[in-house]
């Protein structure tokens, strides 16, 4: 097992490779981070298994739910990853993969304001799989029992007028519902299936999500290159079980999706957490906007 | 507008009739309580705009959740006139036959026995078949005011896992949407789970008919003993209306009861208790379940 602390603004976050880990007591394949210790604060615990970790393929669209026939579920757990870096830089790696052929890298660094983390990440498809119309990376953060597991983005449906700030908790793991951009060019495979006449499910304005982690805010922003796509998604126990109780460890995740790819091109996104205390629906835009440069308004263009 | 006061354990709750009101400023047909005002909080405002009012009458089990303006029973109790009547230790609203759907209805509101606790119960009749005759049964909403989260949450199993009891949330990401959660022991499934919903999207069922939520400082605790009706839960996260100034829309903290293979010009009745106080945690949920209903919360379901 190999890991490297991240020296951040107050804070220390640890990434590790695929091995399994005795401190924390963490099993093998939860690559990414598995420590996230506020200097102000360093007893308290924020992760139940690994934030950011290269988690799955995807290689259709609508599979988020995980099936564990795709020929991308959990394979970048089950290879060994590379782990490079020192305190102010760390990446992990893999070369193309056994099933989907897909190489992948993740580069962490400590960001510029206070509590904050930057991550950039870069997926190259070297040959067609599935229908050979997609392909990305699925990347989860497993949260330590939060009383509230629910995710919130600012969005609204197709043909908002204006955006809201949305809460999204799905009532169990099997939910294929995810959250895609309203101006997207590939709107999710669920929107032409039966869902539709279930229930509408919304779309964010701004690719940033926010939620409490008890005492602490959590914001989770990116932004894909031109042409890659980027989808939220959630599962209330996709982190397991908290022992003794009967609570479960939510997922907040992403993928980041191209639509048409070229085989042996890379595909980039980048993105940024923060983990502070925080008023979510305020400090969260507070902090989107001061990473992205873009400002929040609230109605839309249309 | 005619409006009564119930003087509870620590709070007060004014019942209201259809008609309009100044103070709260709430439109008309939005019956039930308006006011719930805490003796060492009065200005914290929790009903937006009302909360156990007599909404709509549910004839077609799925069209009814997703409120489809077209269904006769859509908003029917808000369109009619409702008598009020009572005093400060009980309040009952009620409504002979509906023009579109024939059900009679009435709820009563009493001073629970326990602090924060107010205590209802619902009749309705139905004097006609209505819909395609198999079910009818009435919906009735809590309008919540700015919470924390707009997500509820309920003891319950789903179908991957369904002898351990975990603790669900729930928020839909928008109205409009039929999910809603049945008893996991009902012997009339939700009709989604029967209508071709994909197997991806799979919805949670209670365990014990009651919900928790967060608003503010304030926990909320909404708690049904449904007898031999139905009783599902839904929610909205924006049935109580947008706040402009927030960019956060009230949730609506629902429930229906129904009644399947009904007959005729009998009545079919429910109780439940709402209670509103600070908890520590949900747990206390669970003790002020146990207390109302003298049931024990068992954490594996018999299978």
């Amino acid at each position: 097992m190999a890991s490297i602390d991240l020296r951040c603004n107050g804070f220390t976050a640890t990434v590790f490779d695929n091995e399994p880990s005795s401190d924390p007591p963490i099993g093998e394949g939860q690559n990414g981070l598995r420590i996230w210790r506020p200097d102000d604060d360093p007893e308290v615990r924020l992760i139940a298994a690994s934030w950011l970790n290269l988690e799955h393929i995807i290689t259709e669209d609508a599979k988020f739910s995980g099936p564990r026939k795709y020929p991308g579920f959990f394979e970048p757990r089950q290879v060994p990853i590379r782990l490079e870096g020192e305190a102010d830089r760390v990446r992990l790696s893999h070369p193309p993969l056994p099933r989907t052929s897909c190489a992948c890298w993740i580069e962490y660094t400590p960001g510029d304001r206070p509590h904050s983390l930057d991550f950039e990440l870069g997926f190259t498809p070297t040959r067609h799989v599935g229908s050979g119309e997609v392909v990305g990376v699925f990347l989860p953060c497993y949260i330590w029992n939060p009383a509230l597991k629910s995710i919130h983005f600012i969005g609204g449906g197709p043909g908002s007028t204006h955006f809201k700030w949305i809460e999204h908790c799905s009532s169990t793991h099997h939910s294929d519902a995810n959250f895609a951009a309203l101006n997207t060019e590939h709107p999710p495979a669920y929107e032409a299936t039966d869902v539709a006449g279930f229930t509408t499910i919304a779309r964010h304005a701004y690719p940033f999500i926010t939620g409490n982690i008890n005492d602490y805010g959590y914001v989770l922003m990116l932004e894909p290159e031109e042409g890659v796509d980027i989808r939220f998604w959630m599962s209330p126990s996709g982190g397991g079980g908290v022992p003794e109780t009967p609570f479960t460890n939510p997922a907040w995740d992403f993928v980041a999706l191209k639509f048409g790819y070229e085989l042996n091109q890379e595909y980039r996104a980048k993105g940024r957490l923060v983990v502070r205390p925080m008023d979510i629906h305020t400090d969260s835009v507070v902090e989107y906007e001061a990473w992205s440069g873009q400002t929040v308004t609230w109605r839309t263009n249309s | 507008m005619a409006s009564i006061e119930l003087q509870c354990n620590g709070f007060t709750a004014t019942v209201f009739d259809n008609e309009a009101s100044d103070d709260p400023e709430v439109r008309d047909g939005q019956n039930g309580i308006r006011v719930w005002r805490q003796d060492d909080d009065p200005d914290t405002r929790l009903c937006a705009p009302s909360w156990l009012n007599l909404e709509h009458v549910i004839i077609n089990e799925e069209e009814g959740f997703l409120g489809g303006k077209g269904e006769p029973g859509f908003f029917e109790q808000r369109n009619v006139p409702l008598t009020l009547e009572g005093d400060k230790s009980r309040a009952r609203l009620s409504h002979g036959p509906l023009p579109n759907t024939g059900l009679a209805g009435w709820v009563e509101y009493r001073p629970g026995d326990r602090p924060g606790s107010l205590d209802f119960e619902i009749g309705f009749t139905p004097t006609q078949k209505a819909g395609d005759g198999e079910s009818i049964g009435v919906f009735l909403p809590c309008y919540i005011f700015k919470p924390i989260s707009r997500s509820i949450h309920f003891i319950g199993v789903t179908r991957v896992n369904s002898k351990n009891r975990k603790w669900v949330e729930y928020c839909s990401s928008s109205h409009t949407s039929v999910l809603n959660f049945a008893g996991e022991k009902t012997d009339h499934p939700p009709a989604f789970e029967n209508r071709g919903l994909p197997k991806e999207v799979s919805v949670a069922r209670w365990s014990y008919p009651f919900i928790w939520g967060r608003i503010g400082r304030n926990d909320f605790t909404l708690m049904l003993e449904p007898g031999d009706l139905e009783a599902r839960f839904w929610m909205s996260p924006e049935g109580g209306m947008w706040l402009p100034d927030t960019n956060v829309s009230n949730p609506a903290w629902d429930f229906v009861v129904l009644k399947y293979s009904y007959e005729l010009n009998k009545e079919y009745r429910a109780k439940g208790r709402i209670v509103i106080r600070p908890m520590a945690d949900r747990s206390e949920a669970v003790d002020e379940y146990e207390a109302w209903s003298g049931r024990t919360v068992e954490w594996e379901s018999p299978q």
